[in-house]
């Protein structure tokens, strides 16, 4: 990462942590999950907390569904380290990873509910422009989205365009595909947290 | 109902009225910085959880100053930025993709350490994600507003 803090600033026991992760998953901790422990009081507890509720608190939508919404979301974004790390993890919690590639290729044609299609297709506008019109959310109500499903996702979308800023102003590092599958496996077992 | 929230000497106000919740984070120069996140009837754990985030960033104790983060969470043109860091937290609010090290750079030779360079950012990105969030909101809002609550969700 580019601050040296983020790469070796961490108390004692976190880096024995660390190490521990590395010795039974023979893979390192993600950046992403790193950063949440670099002076927790100040970001990452609080970003655990909120990020926890919007991809695992109740909600109308599926855990795969909101994975998908936080792919799509990094996907509009092109944030490298996030479009990885939540593809993998959308596409084992559906147990279908073309169904998410499709969705992430093309939102207008791919094998979702309308209801889903309407609000990915409006977190990529508001993504985009940073400001989506009463028009186009109505066409997402319209479309079969319940008001707490469009409030739902747009705390999914706030989680994703905070963290795929900083996995691209931190640079976190970009794992192989078995790391990406490692830490899918982790967050659809624990979450956030 | 209107109360402060108080730490380490610095105040941020939070005033709840009407369904919306307005952050004040006093004492920066040229004005207070501010906020808002819609709550609607539904207003939920997840609406608050992120506005324990904002508070948390902008308010509470940290190595760079209240202002630095209030005016990095403004963006770009924020108040009390420092002049080496305009441009990197300009980035990462709006193309994240194209932070370089030569961004980080400036701020350490500018005398920023690397504390203040991770609030900065965070700041700014916290900052970016507030507006869109809020955006969102107030759309979601309107447009319930215009079709009748009732007719949805």
């Amino acid at each position: 990462m580019r601050l040296e803090i983020l790469e070796r600033g961490y108390r004692p026991a976190t880096k024995a942590l660390f190490a521990l992760v590395r010795l039974v998953s023979r893979q390192d901790m993600p950046d992403a999950a790193r950063l949440m422990f670099y002076r927790p009081d100040f970001y990452g507890a609080r970003a655990k907390a909120f990020t926890q509720e919007a991809m695992r608190g109740p909600s109308e939508w599926s855990v795969a569904e909101r994975e998908l919404m936080a792919a799509y979301v990094s996907t509009v974004n092109s944030s490298v380290f996030c479009v990885g790390a939540h593809t993998a993890t959308a596409s084992r919690a559906y147990g279908d990873s073309g169904l998410v590639a499709a969705a992430l290729e093309d939102v207008e044609t791919a094998p979702v509910s309308e209801p889903l299609r309407a609000t990915l297709r409006m977190l990529g506008r508001l993504t985009v422009d940073g400001t989506v019109s009463t028009e186009q959310m109505r066409g997402v109500l319209v479309a079969g989205a319940t008001a707490s499903q469009v409030a739902d996702a747009l705390a999914v979308c706030a989680a994703f365009n905070l963290t795929n800023r900083l996995a691209d102003a931190f640079d976190f590092a970009v794992p192989s595909a078995q790391g990406f599958e490692s830490g899918a496996r982790y967050l659809l077992r624990r979450g956030y947290r | 109902m209107t109360c402060g929230d108080s730490r380490d000497g610095e105040t941020a106000a939070v005033v709840r009225r009407g369904g919306t919740v307005t952050w004040q984070v006093a004492g920066l120069s040229g004005g207070a910085q501010t906020g808002r996140v819609s709550v609607s009837a539904k207003a939920d754990r997840k609406q608050a959880a992120f506005r324990g985030l904002v508070e948390r960033v902008l308010g509470g104790q940290g190595q760079a100053s209240v202002e630095a983060r209030g005016g990095a969470f403004a963006g770009s043109g924020g108040i009390g930025v420092p002049e080496a860091v305009r441009g990197l937290v300009g980035k990462v609010a709006a193309t994240p993709a194209l932070v370089t090290d030569a961004d980080f750079a400036a701020g350490r030779a500018a005398g920023l350490s690397e504390d203040q360079l991770f609030e900065v950012v965070v700041c700014a990105a916290v900052g970016q994600a507030t507006r869109q969030y809020e955006a969102g909101l107030a759309a979601l809002d309107e447009a319930l507003g215009s079709l009748g609550e009732g007719q949805v969700g």
